[in-house]
Order: C-alpha cells, then structure tokens, then sequence
C-alpha cells in the first residue's frame, strides 16, 4: 500500500512538473534554426526537408557522427534432447529432479 | 614478439587518431549523467544443463526472485541530435528460490550495456529506444549444495523509455529494459562441475538524469 502511494506520488509528480521545463540542449537547436529562418526565406530546410531528419547525430549540418552497430545476442536452443541420461550419484540434486 | 610490439606502438597512435576525430563530436554533444532505481522481473533461468563432469543432464527450470534494481548511466547525444550512445550499469539480486526441499541460492547480477539510442528530441517529452550488447557479471552464493561462483557472459540489452525535463538541465524518466544472456557457472556444484542456464530479464526503472 505504501509502495502504491510512492509510485503514484512519484508519477504525479512527473505529469504536473514536465510540462514546465524544456530541454535547455533543444532549445539551443531550436534558436538555431530561428536564426538561419529569419536571415531570408530562400532555404527552408531548417524545419523541414531531409536536411531535419537525415543527420542522425544533429541538425547543424552533414559530417559529423558515426554510425553505431547492432548486436544479436546469443541463444540456446529451447529443443531439450528426447534422451535424458540418469544423473550419478554423486549429482547434486537439482539435476536429480523429475520434471 | 614483432607482433606484440607492433600491437604496443599503434595501440597509442590509434588512441590519438580517435580522440581528433571525437573531440569535435564530444564538444558539441550534449552529455548527461542519470541514476536509476526499479524493479527487475526476471525470467525462470531456463535449459538449465551440466557442464563439466555432469555435461549431457538437464534440470528443471530455476525460479528467480523479483528484486530492486539500481544504477546509473552516462551518455551523449552528438549534435543535440536523435541518435546518441550511452553506458548503462544496473546491479540486481535475482536470488534462486528453493527447488522443492532443495534450499534458494543466492544470486547478484551487474549489467554493463554499451547502447546506441535514438530519441526523438522534444522540447520536454523525449521518447527514445536502443539496444546494443551486455556484459553480465553474476554472482552466485555458498549454499547447501553450491559453491561461490562467479561467471562472466555476453548479451543483449533492448531498451524502451520517455524522459520528461523538469527543468532545462534535468529530466525525470522512466525506463523498460530487456536483458538476455547465457550463465555459465563452471564451478557452481565445486569439483563435480557446474551449470549453464538461460537468463531473461525484465527492468522497470525511474529515474533522475542530468544534461550538462
């Protein structure tokens, strides 16, 4: 019950304080692109276009990041072997278990 | 001997070479630092099989403990951008419940995940997701039929979450990790042998991040 009111007083807490803050870091980008809009109308790529979405790592330009990699992790095959060798005695008794 | 000393030169030149290249990444990249507090719902350890000596016998599953979960995670979004990396460590203690009259055993795991995250970068609400490969450090307790034992494994993380910014520098956020791995503990049952078993696990964090 305790528990339920923390968690519930932490998530009221979040709903009512986030929508008074914004990010300090975009708010910088979106000065940014309030700047190169203002100085002309000829380039209309700072809001949109592929020049907004296609620089993964920014919106200031091409040229900078890298490319991060995936990774699989490794699995074991679920399908158990139709043949169970009886354990020996000296097995510890989780492997003595039937199942 | 041609080879370690070739290894040993270009080792500090290669170092160099990256920091050039990052350092204008780094600089213009928004850092932050967070520390986590949740709940980790782990899977039943699965295809529980012998190693060693008891290679070839098969267990039934071993049930695990939910526990709390904590930790904490650096990273940096280059560009202020949608796609950025960081360094996750959370440590949990999935201990293995009693197998009929066969008594628990306990059972700490550290995560430490490298992750490559896209978000997408509101002005307060920023949803993101990422995944990338997890080193699991697992530790296993002295119990009446085990041995102390500690295994290193690779995995994989995938992770979920919204952060919220509470002021312009910190953010509050919420977060669902997956984890899946292999445990292998060679020397679990002493000189006899040990066991290998699947782990999959299921995080639930909250936490406070601050962007610098």
């Amino acid at each position: 019950m305790t528990r339920s009111i923390v968690w519930f007083c932490l998530a009221g807490i979040l709903l009512f304080t986030a929508g008074c803050a914004e990010s300090l870091h975009q708010g910088q980008r979106h000065a940014g692109w309030s700047h190169r809009s203002n100085t002309g109308y000829a380039d209309g790529s700072a809001y949109g276009g592929a020049g907004y979405w296609w620089y993964p790592f920014g919106y200031y330009g091409p040229g900078y990041g890298w490319y991060g990699g995936g990774y699989g992790g490794s699995r074991q095959s679920t399908s158990g072997s139709a043949h169970r060798p009886t354990p020996p005695d000296n097995a510890p008794p989780q492997f003595q278990k039937q199942y | 001997m041609v080879w370690t000393i070739c290894t040993r030169s270009w080792v500090p030149i290669v170092a160099s070479l990256s920091l050039l290249l990052l350092a204008p990444v780094a600089t213009r990249a928004e850092w932050y630092a967070a520390a986590q507090l949740g709940v980790n719902f782990a899977d039943p350890l699965r295809n529980v099989r012998g190693s060693g000596s008891l290679a070839g016998l098969e267990a039934p599953n071993f049930n695990l403990k939910t526990s709390p979960a904590f930790g904490g995670k650096v990273g940096l979004f280059p560009n202020h951008g949608i796609l950025g990396i960081e360094l996750d460590v959370s440590h949990s203690t999935p201990h293995i419940k009693n197998l009929d009259d066969i008594p628990g055993i306990h059972l700490s795991v550290t995560n430490i995940g490298p992750s490559v995250v896209l978000r997408y970068p509101g002005m307060t609400w920023q949803p993101y997701l990422g995944g990338g490969p997890a080193i699991l450090v697992a530790h296993l307790g002295r119990s009446s039929t085990t041995e102390r034992d500690t295994q290193v494994s690779f995995g994989a993380n995938v992770l979920v979450g919204v952060r919220a910014f509470v002021t312009p520098r910190v953010a509050l956020f919420t977060e669902y990790k997956y984890t899946d791995s292999t445990f292998r503990f060679g020397g679990a049952f002493g000189p006899v042998g040990g066991f290998d078993g699947t782990y999959r696990a299921h995080q639930l964090f909250m936490g406070l991040s601050y962007h610098f």
